[in-house]
């Protein structure tokens, strides 16, 4: 199973508005690290098919917090989605 | 703006704890939840307790959505092929007044929110805190009055406890923590696969009710330590895997990739075999210890739970409902004196200080710097615990001299004896196998 398969199983209810923010994105495409895409465990983080933008999925959060403590150079900034959107554990 | 004597942010373990604590003592306490309901945005790798947990709330089993009450603990350093198994089995802890349950936390924590609106506490969710109120004291420092909300409202209360978990954003904001870095977390994922009672019981020697759990360490995450663990439900097995954010961020593969490792090594697919996954989610501990705990009071607020770094070992859920009720009792008293000032409220860090979670903290500080300083050390232990069991138990054709001097070898192979002895100390004192 890889992160989307396992993400399908996350019920998920997104708010209109991305709750993580990029400060300085221009920075991105320096980074040799990129150590967001393989830590968030639900593959918020991707690349734009020119390569030249990093892309935020927020919908797909599971709001565990773990991409702002390892962007290596202080880029992502997360907070917790809205009331009452984002994910919901059942069980 | 509407007021109560006391707030509570965060409907987990240690919000719910506090805000009943004190509504049973007629505080007029609101709790806010930022998820639809307690437990929306929770989960754990992890039981409740029975002895902490009935401090809470006494004989919890008869009311409680619990899953299994635990009468089996195993431990397996895992490698490729094989696993050696520490395991016990104490059917003691069948019957009241038991020593653990496995138990799924929308449910659980659900039910203690619950406790807390029947004592009289208001509940209200999908409630995000953006950010604290202040005034200025006489003395022209700050004091928390109240939060407000992401949609602008603003609650004002005498008292504000911090039970918002491990991010801990306000607590920072407060000024009670200072910044964090990737090496104080680590990060879990869980997936929960159904699978029908017969065969859980059957799979882990179990009858009706008991329970299992089963903690990994080693394989799944090659040379770095890592843990993972599969806990019995009533229908469904809760696998999780984990590992610190540092040391995550040097791999080449993410969490999910390893837990499908995990899935698909020979013993633990057996146990798996048949289910159907049905749920995923991520949650991340605070693992710094004692270095990294915030200040637990100030004026007008007290941290509690994740928050507030209330964890060692595999333990964090019932130290959470231990610290809420301190706050909830520290909040009582104060009231008696109209006065919610750092003076008073120092009463709740005196008793955190003085609880049996606070030295035990303190005491794992030692293993914890190990830890960070030999990463490796884990995975050398496992990895020479396998191959001296398949050498101990192999019917071979030598000597015993020949055998003993081969045993040697293995364990000296791996790494001088004199880094083995201190690797396995410090190794059982983090994981608390011990």
């Amino acid at each position: 199973m890889d992160s989307r398969e396992y993400l399908s199983l996350a019920a998920i209810s997104p708010a209109q508005a991305s709750h993580i923010r990029l400060d300085g994105e221009n920075r991105c495409a320096t980074c040799d690290d990129r150590t967001c895409l393989h830590v968030c465990p639900a593959g918020v983080f991707a690349w734009d098919e020119s390569g030249e933008r990093p892309l935020v999925c927020w919908q797909r959060c599971l709001e565990c917090g773990a991409c702002e403590l390892v962007c290596p150079r202080g880029i992502i900034k997360f907070s917790y989605p809205r009331g009452g959107h984002g994910v919901i554990n059942k069980c | 703006m509407e007021h109560f004597e006391a707030l509570v942010v965060g409907a987990g373990p240690a919000g719910a704890a506090a805000a009943y604590h004190m509504a049973k003592n007629a505080v007029n306490v609101v709790l806010l939840e930022r998820g639809d309901y307690p437990g929306s945005k929770n989960m754990f790798g992890g039981v409740i307790y029975s002895l902490p947990t009935a401090e809470i709330c006494p004989e919890f089993w008869h009311e409680a959505p619990l899953e299994r009450a635990v009468t089996k603990d195993m431990i397996w350093l895992l490698d490729i092929d094989s696993a050696v198994e520490t395991a016990f089995h104490g059917l003691r802890y069948a019957g009241a007044p038991y020593n653990k349950f496995t138990a799924l936390r929308p449910n659980f924590d659900r039910w203690l929110a619950g406790k807390a609106e029947n004592a009289g506490a208001r509940l209200i969710n999908a409630a995000l805190v953006k950010d604290l109120l202040y005034e200025k004291t006489r003395a022209g420092r700050k004091r928390v009055r109240g939060v407000i909300l992401d949609d602008g409202t603003r609650i004002g209360a005498d008292v504000v406890v911090l039970a918002e978990g491990a991010l801990a954003a306000l607590t920072r904001k407060a000024g009670l923590a200072p910044a964090r870095s990737a090496r104080q977390f680590s990060l879990w994922i869980r997936e929960v696969v159904s699978l029908p009672p017969g065969k859980i019981e059957e799979r882990f020697m179990l009858e009706e009710g008991e329970g299992a759990v089963l903690a990994m360490i080693g394989f799944p995450s090659g040379q770095a330590s890592g843990l993972a663990g599969i806990f019995t439900n009533k229908d469904s097995l809760s696998l999780t895997i984990g590992m610190k954010l540092d040391r995550l961020s040097t791999l080449d593969a993410g969490l999910p990739e390893l837990l499908t490792r995990l899935k698909s090594h020979p013993l633990v697919s057996r146990l798996l075999s048949g289910g159907k996954s049905v749920a995923y989610a991520a949650h991340l501990i605070p693992e710094g210890g004692y270095d990294t705990m915030p200040r637990l009071h100030s004026d007008g607020v007290m941290v509690v739970g994740d928050a507030a770094v209330l964890l060692y070992g595999r333990r964090g859920s019932d130290l959470a409902m231990l610290s809420g009720k301190m706050a909830a009792e520290a909040v009582v008293q104060a009231r008696a004196r109209r006065d919610y000032s750092a003076v008073l409220l120092k009463t709740y860090t005196h008793k955190i200080v003085k609880s049996f979670f606070y030295q035990n903290i303190k005491g794992v500080t030692k293993a914890k710097r190990y830890d960070a300083r030999y990463g490796d050390a884990g995975y050398l232990l496992n990895t020479a615990a396998n191959a001296l069991a398949y050498e101990i138990f192999h019917a071979g054709m030598e000597t015993d001299k020949e055998r003993i001097k081969k045993l040697s070898g293995i364990l000296a192979g791996k790494q001088p004896l004199t880094k083995t002895l201190p690797d396995l100390i410090a190794g059982l004192r983090n994981w608390r196998v011990l």
